[in-house]
């Protein structure tokens, strides 16, 4: 070590004044951070090519384990369900391990970020010196978020490609189509939306609750709580669109002999791959007869017949015309997911101002 | 920059005090920690702040160091509140618990350190560290209690602070050791012109050290001032009587304490007038005269000119 002074002529650096120290404190917490979206990255990307790899191989790209479409018969969707099996565990395990990222950074990342100045008491050593306590926040919370933002989305672009080689070719649920929660939580913005909402709700339970392992409690309930009305409010921008088909029904007779020939979907004609809200039939008046399920039992002539519930489908069976389906279609993805991330950094940006106020009125 | 070490009776100088309480009171809960504290310290001094556990020392330097703001009246550094940002660079404070990061390095201490200060003095602070043979690539959080006050020390001298609060700084620190940080503050200190407010309860260490004084008790102040001024007009008095009566002797001085043990009567006084009785009478020592304050709760509080508020420096006079 120099023992020189290090006055005036110094060097300015990226990081000086308070920023240094912010980042100096989290420099362990950020490496272990890269580290691990770093290997999460690498095994998405040697899983994915592998996945993606075999089915160009064995020229299955339009087969899918969901619904298995006409050009997947055959030794198509023999392939199809040895890649499955092959690969299910791991894709389950890793759709799993990048829906827990963000509330890992969290607890982990975000939850320590001020409750330990509190626990240890090194707050008075930080408030103590020439910087106001708003500009020391400022950058205990930038460094962090900021990263956070960068890293994210590093790890969205990844996990993006990843979603879109697994979804629907394996037999994991969430990750059966594009509005499954796998599928949807873990790509394009609302992953970046999600890592910086749950470090902010870490950072803001930290200063509030002031102790670290209870922040972290805290921060996971708070966490779950603003994924669910951030799942909530996903499609809050975007109209449901309705699709409508003529429909013909009936009771069944008291007898009990009425010919069925057994059970399907309505068909409304939504395109494939929507994203169902509800289904029923319309009365020729415009009534609404919302159905608990879009199974049906028809007869040999396509006539429908009315379930037992609700008791408004059998009261005016006759009146019906139409059946209807409120769905999102396919190319509602993006704007959810640009939805999600939007709610997620409002939220971020309310507990960041929160915390500016808070501090102030801290004695 | 140096401030001039103001004559003690110079009280009324333009300069405003370095710290100054009027009226202020803190409420933890529905207990009071400090309550109606009126009190003035000129700027250069070395002022000793004295007071039984839970007096409300730590949360006097708290409040001066902007860590706490007042429930009542107000407390001032140099003239103005204590969040202002010229507040914040003149005012350095050493807490009891002495919190610092333990991940960093000592280095990196100091470096945090002048990050966090424009008027850093590196070589200050880095002198400090090496008296105590201190790597400066140790880890903070693996030093021993002494060895962290001192890099704590370090920081707050390091700042170049013309107001440094230290809340029991030594007492983590062995006696030479404790000597040598002493010595230490007050070269630095007197070089710089630093006010300084150290609280301890080692009463001893304060003699020599202090020129001003400040007891707390129960939240209130009950003696302040200039510790020349307080020695010269106090009396430790002893002599001889029976039974448990008051004594005669004492009539018409001000008593801040009797002692009796047998026939033998100890007793602090303020003299009114000249003493002329046959006992043996001393100049107190400072850490005689702070026991006999602290040991009578009900004595009246004392505060020397220009220990008070400039509002009430009339009445004080």
């Amino acid at each position: 070590m120099t023992t020189g002074t290090l006055t005036p002529a110094r060097p300015r650096r990226v990081l000086h004044g308070v920023s240094w120290v912010g980042y100096r404190q989290e420099r362990t917490a950020l490496a272990v951070a890269a580290a691990v979206l770093l290997a999460v990255c690498g095994w998405l990307l040697f899983l994915g090519s592998t996945i993606s790899d075999y089915v160009t191989a064995h020229h299955i790209q339009g087969c899918n384990v969901v619904y298995f479409p006409p050009e997947c018969q055959g030794s198509g969707s023999g392939l199809a369900e040895g890649l499955d099996q092959k690969w299910q565990l791991m894709v389950l395990a890793t759709g799993w391990l990048l829906a827990a990222l963000p509330p890992a950074l969290g607890l982990f990342l975000g939850a320590p970020l001020l409750a330990r100045e509190f626990e240890t008491g090194t707050y008075r050593l930080a408030w103590t010196q020439s910087v106001s306590r708003r500009r020391w926040l400022a950058a205990r919370l930038g460094i962090p978020l900021a990263v956070t933002l960068v890293g994210s989305t590093v790890l969205a672009t990844v996990s993006t490609w990843w979603v879109h080689v697994v979804e629907g070719r394996f037999a994991v649920p969430g990750y059966y189509h594009w509005f499954t929660w796998m599928s949807r939580a873990t790509s394009g913005p609302a992953m970046v939306g999600f890592c910086v909402v749950s470090v902010a709700i870490g950072a803001a339970t930290g200063l509030v609750v002031r102790r670290v392992v209870a922040a972290m409690a805290v921060t996971a309930a708070l966490t779950a709580a603003v994924r669910l009305l951030v799942d909530h409010f996903r499609f809050v921008l975007l109209p449901a669109k309705q699709a409508v088909a003529a429909a013909h029904v009936t009771v069944l007779q008291p007898s009990g002999r009425t010919p069925l020939v057994g059970v399907g979907h309505l068909e409304t004609g939504a395109p494939l791959e929507s994203y169902t809200l509800g289904n029923g039939y319309l009365t020729a008046d415009g009534l609404r007869i919302p159905l608990a399920n879009d199974w049906i039992n028809t007869l040999p002539d396509g006539t429908a017949v009315c379930p037992s519930e609700p008791a408004q489908c059998i009261a005016h069976h006759s009146e019906i015309v139409q059946a209807y389906s409120d769905y999102q279609p396919p190319s509602a993805e993006w704007p959810m997911l640009w939805t999600e991330a939007g709610i997620s950094l409002v939220v971020a940006a309310a507990l960041t101002a929160f915390c500016f106020v808070w501090i102030r009125r801290l004695r | 920059m140096s401030h001039p070490i103001p004559d003690p009776a110079d009280h009324l100088a333009d300069d405003p005090p370095a710290l100054e309480a009027i009226g202020l009171g803190l409420k933890y809960r529905r207990q009071w920690a400090l309550r109606d504290c009126d009190f003035r310290l000129p700027a250069g001094r070395i002022c000793g702040l004295v007071g039984p556990n839970g007096a409300g020392k730590s949360t006097l330097m708290s409040l001066a160091a902007h860590l706490l703001t007042p429930g009542a009246g107000e407390i001032k550094v140099f003239g103005g509140p204590p969040g202002t940002p010229a507040a914040r660079r003149r005012t350095a404070f050493l807490g009891q618990d002495k919190p610092l990061y333990p991940r960093l390095t000592v280095a990196e201490t100091l470096r945090a350190g002048h990050e966090l200060n424009p008027g850093w003095d590196q070589e200050a602070a880095e002198r400090i560290v090496r008296h105590g043979n201190l790597s400066m690539s140790a880890r903070v959080g693996g030093l021993s209690g002494g060895q962290r006050t001192r890099v704590a020390l370090a920081l707050a001298l390091g700042k170049r602070p013309d107001l440094l609060l230290l809340d029991e700084p030594l007492s983590d620190v062995d006696p030479v050791a404790r000597q040598e940080l002493t010595g230490l503050v007050l070269a630095e200190a007197v070089e710089n012109g630093t006010t300084v407010l150290i609280s301890s309860h080692v009463l001893a260490e304060l003699d020599g050290v202090c020129d001003y004084v400040l007891v707390l008790g129960d939240g209130r102040v009950r003696l302040a001032g200039d510790v020349d001024e307080l020695l010269v007009s106090h009396r430790r008095i002893v002599g001889a009587h029976e039974g448990d009566d008051p004594v005669p002797e004492l009539d018409g001085h001000h008593v801040v304490e009797v002692r009796r043990t047998g026939r033998q009567v100890t007793a602090m006084i303020r003299p009114t007038a000249d003493l002329d009785i046959d006992w043996d009478v001393a100049e107190p020592t400072l850490e005689e005269l702070l026991l006999s304050y602290l040991r009578s709760p009900d004595a009246p509080a004392l505060f020397t000119p220009g220990a008070r508020p400039a509002a009430g420096a009339g009445a004080a006079r």
